[in-house]
Order: structure tokens, then C-alpha cells, then sequence
């Protein structure tokens, strides 16, 4: 049985800190106060750490090797985690693999980012170098413009229409309305979604991310640290990870998660139907179809049916981005690579106060990031489950 | 008005440039196993090899897709709005994105498409450029 490949290692302490749209901080500082949180929720000291994996976009100018002199900390294990929207998925299995192997004890995972003024539009002109050759000469638009292509390939290949991707984002902006640290958090309707301005036709405003400033992250230890500190844990039952599937693909209609999701469900042992909650990441809508269709959850093509026949609310028949994901907190740089996961074990160790999904044992949670070019090119799913 | 992309293409996409400005239209492609790619970059992703021409090319294509352009972050492209933007897939076996020029928006997904390059100016701030075929 697979399923013990990450034998007797845990994560915990969920931790969501700093959302605001715009921030003057730098994403150190969102680090910093991040784990100072981290610290104060799982009752130890700084120098209990002796691990960190550090993901985000804006802290070029201090790298993460700078953290340790910065956050004064002794560190024996330190690791870059640059993978955007797949970042938390990844850092975890870093992180996990650090703590199974002894070279590190207790890691804080985090990923973060600040967002001044006109921050976001430097972010994506200077995103890659085959973003800046092949896609910003092309209006300059950032990331809008290749996912524009990404949703109107989709739609004419599964005939999913406008309303379809709005029913997600109306469940999504009901359930961040339950979310205390989600910018957005008043519900909107259908009519509200389909009057939105355009902005990359076939987008419109209710599809995009707000993106803002913001912090999220976790530790992992071994079970008998999570023991001894008597922290709310959850197993890792299964992780995958992927880079660069299907290069060959001419219209993206799927991510890696298809490559990937036979391998992930064997090792957990478990189908779509045992999960308790789900998380996948909602840069864009179309996305969000497409990892429902490859992790299990419908056939390729039929996510709109899916989402029109389910209730993906927080008291749905499946809980789905129970935070509001990135459409309702918005998007913290590399810290929306965190969020789903963040809040997948929040809800799975019963930590979710107002909008606590009944019974969660079992979440599911998905990641897709690096847009380079045309597509994303990261891709991880990770199973956790309740101790 | 500013034209901030055109002061941060890489080497490679000035060579491309280059290269079409003297041949029309030119991909980057291997010397050494013929792979043709895209966007540019300094070696073969097929190969690694690093001896990379750019060659001639018709340009002759499909349009996979096209998507309006309502915002921009950049001066240059704000007073041009709305833009229309294509996914072209060429029959040299890559994909670029390009402008749809005006005279051709009405063009649909599936249809023949040419697709021409011209240098990035403050009047044409693109390197290509998409016409019916």
C-alpha cells in the first residue's frame, strides 16, 4: 500500500494572513508576519523551525536565501518553491520528503506576496521571457489574453457556454461570503455575471482574479511532533506532481492532473466519490472545468453538465473551494498557489468555524501554475486526510 | 504613449525580428535536427543543439482561435482597443499568437489564415500580424 509513502509525516496550522488589494509591505514581510501567526497557533518557538520553503513572485530582490539572516533564523533546510498556482502542492512535497529523511523537523511552508500599486502589471511584463516575446507584444494584457484562447478552445470543443463557467463562480462567491479573510464577499447573481464588462471576450470581469496581497501556509512535522504539540493534523494519503504534460497539445482542453489522476487514485486507494471536500485552483474558470474532468469527477467535455447538476457550495453534495478560492479572496501571487490547499486542511481538522463542511475527513486539492506561453506548465494534486 | 514590451524582448526575438524584416516571415528552427519551435530561444528544445537559423517561411496557416481584447496595460495598445487576437496554428507545426489585422476580424476558428511579421513600431506595436489566407 502506497498510500504510507509519506508514513507518519503531517501537516498543520493552516494559516491565512494580510489579504488587502493593494500593500505597500514587501513579500518578506508578508513571510514574516505569516509565521510569526504560524508560531503564536502552534504554540513554538522560532528556533523549533529548522525548515522553510518559501514560494512567491515579488521577492526577487531579496531572495530566499535571505530569509534566514532576515527572519533570524538558523535554518538546516531551505528551499525556493517557484511554481505559482502549483507552488503549495509542491512545497508540501519538498517539505515532506525533508521531514521523512530526517533533514529537517518542523518546515513552514508559505507562500506570499505583496501587491503595490501597478504591481501586478509589472508582475506579468516581465513574467517570463516567452511571455514577454510571444505573448505581452500582443496587447499587453497579461495572462487574460492566452487564457482567453485556453476558455473560447474549450468552449467551442464542449459547447459550454457563458452561464455554465458563471454557475462556478456564483457558488464560489457564496461560498467566500462565509470566508473572513476573502476580499470579495458579497454574492452575485447570474444576471450580475453575465453584465460584467468584458475584459478578453469570451472573459468577463467575473472571471479574473482580483489580484491582491496576501499570505498563506502551513507546517509539516512528523505525526509524533503534531502529537506532542496536540495540533489538529492531517495525513498526506496521496501527491503527484507534473511538468510540462501533453506538450504536443494543440487546443488546451487539459492539464497534467489528466496524465497523473489514475496513478494519484491508486495510491490513495480512494475514488472521486469518498471526497469530502475539494479545492482546485480557479485562476480562470475554464481551469477549474478541466480539473474536474480530469480528477474523476465527470467525463472530459462534461464539466458544465457537472456543474449545472451539482450543488459545489459549502453545504453542497460537493464542497468546492470552500474559501471562495482566488475568485472570491483574491489572488495573492504565489500565495493563491497555497490557498486551496490552506484551506482544504483547515477543513479537514475542523478549523473552518463558519463555513465548516460537516464531517470532512477526506480533501482533495489541485494545483496548475507557471503560465509560460500558452498554458501552465506545473500541475500537482495531493490527498490529505484527517488523523 | 509607451511601448514597454519592445524594451524587454530577448535576444533571440531580435534576431527573429531581424530575420523577418529581410524574409517576411521566418521561424526559429534547429540546424542541426530541424526542429522548428516557438517562442525563440538559443538551442533546440528538441536536441539542445545551440545552432539555431531563422528560416523562411509562408507564413500559411489555421486559425485555432481568436478572443477581443477590452484592456490593455500598455498606452501603446489602450488607444487601439478593441483588439482582436489570434491562435494560429501554422502549417510548419507551430502555434503563435498574433493580431488579427482589421481587414480580416470577421475570419472563424478552422479558417486559412497568412500570417506576416513586420517590425514592432509606436503605428504597429506587434511583431505579427494575421490575414485572411
Amino acid at each position: 500500500m502506497i498510500s504510507s509513502d509519506f508514513d507518519r509525516v503531517v501537516l498543520a496550522v493552516p494559516t491565512s494572513f494580510g489579504y488587502a488589494k493593494h500593500s505597500k509591505q514587501s513579500a518578506d514581510w508578508f513571510v514574516a508576519q505569516c509565521l510569526k501567526r504560524m508560531l503564536v497557533d502552534a504554540g513554538i518557538e522560532k528556533s523549533d523551525v529548522d525548515g522553510l520553503a518559501v514560494s512567491s513572485f515579488t521577492m526577487a530582490t531579496n531572495p530566499v536565501a535571505s530569509l534566514s539572516r532576515s527572519l533570524g533564523m538558523s535554518l538546516k533546510w531551505l528551499e525556493s518553491v517557484p511554481f505559482g498556482g502549483a507552488s503549495g502542492i509542491l512545497a508540501l512535497r519538498r517539505a515532506g520528503r525533508a521531514v521523512q529523511n530526517g533533514d529537517a523537523s518542523i518546515v513552514a511552508c508559505i507562500g506570499a506576496d505583496s501587491n503595490p500599486r501597478g504591481g501586478f502589471e509589472s508582475l506579468v511584463s516581465r513574467f517570463s521571457m516567452a511571455s514577454e516575446d510571444a505573448v505581452f507584444p500582443y496587447g499587453a494584457a497579461g495572462p487574460s489574453m492566452p487564457f482567453a484562447h485556453m476558455t473560447r478552445q474549450y468552449m467551442d470543443a464542449t459547447g459550454t457556454s457563458r452561464e455554465d463557467f458563471g454557475r462556478l463562480c456564483i457558488s464560489q462567491r457564496w461560498n467566500s461570503s462565509k470566508c473572513e479573510h476573502a476580499l470579495l464577499r458579497s454574492p452575485i447573481s447570474l444576471a450580475e455575471y453575465l453584465e460584467a464588462p468584458a475584459i478578453a471576450e469570451p472573459l468577463h470581469k467575473l472571471d479574473l482574479v482580483m489580484p491582491c496581497a496576501g499570505a498563506d501556509g502551513f507546517l509539516v512535522m512528523s505525526e509524533d511532533a503534531a502529537l506532542a504539540l496536540r495540533l489538529p493534523y492531517a495525513r498526506i494519503r496521496s501527491l503527484v506532481e507534473r511538468h510540462n504534460a501533453f506538450a504536443d497539445d494543440q487546443r488546451i482542453l487539459r492539464g497534467g492532473w489528466a496524465r497523473d489522476s489514475d496513478v494519484f487514485y491508486g495510491l490513495s486507494g480512494l475514488r472521486p466519490r469518498d471526497i469530502d471536500v475539494l479545492a482546485t485552483y480557479d485562476d480562470f474558470p475554464v481551469v477549474v472545468f478541466m480539473q474536474l474532468e480530469a480528477l474523476g469527477f465527470c467525463e472530459p467535455g462534461r464539466a458544465a453538465e457537472f456543474v449545472r447538476d451539482n450543488d459545489l457550495t459549502i453545504n453542497g453534495n460537493l464542497p468546492h473551494n470552500t474559501s471562495g478560492g482566488q475568485l472570491g479572496c483574491g489572488q495573492a501571487g504565489a500565495a493563491g498557489g497555497y490557498l486551496g490547499l490552506v484551506e482544504i486542511l483547515r477543513q479537514i481538522t475542523h478549523q473552518a468555524s463558519g463555513r465548516q463542511v460537516n464531517g470532512a475527513r477526506i480533501g482533495v486539492v489541485a494545483g496548475y501554475g507557471m503560465a509560460v506561453y500558452d498554458r501552465c506548465l506545473a500541475t500537482g494534486i495531493a490527498m490529505l486526510e484527517a488523523a | 504613449m509607451t511601448l514597454s514590451h519592445l524594451w524587454h524582448q530577448s535576444p533571440q526575438l531580435a534576431e527573429m525580428i531581424e530575420a523577418c524584416s529581410v524574409n517576411h516571415f521566418a521561424i526559429p528552427t534547429c540546424s542541426h535536427c530541424h526542429t522548428r519551435f516557438y517562442p525563440p530561444q538559443s538551442w533546440c528544445p528538441s536536441c539542445l543543439d545551440e545552432s539555431v537559423q531563422y528560416l523562411r517561411d509562408d507564413g500559411a496557416g489555421t486559425l485555432v482561435s481568436s478572443i477581443r481584447l477590452h484592456i490593455s496595460f500598455d498606452a501603446a495598445w489602450k488607444m487601439r482597443l478593441p483588439v482582436d487576437v489570434g491562435c494560429i496554428r501554422l502549417r510548419a507545426g507551430i502555434s503563435v499568437f498574433a493580431l488579427i489585422d482589421e481587414s480580416s476580424i470577421s475570419i472563424r476558428p478552422g479558417d486559412d489564415v497568412l500570417v506576416r511579421a513586420q517590425p514592432p513600431s509606436e503605428s504597429f506595436p506587434a511583431l505579427l500580424r494575421a490575414v485572411r489566407g
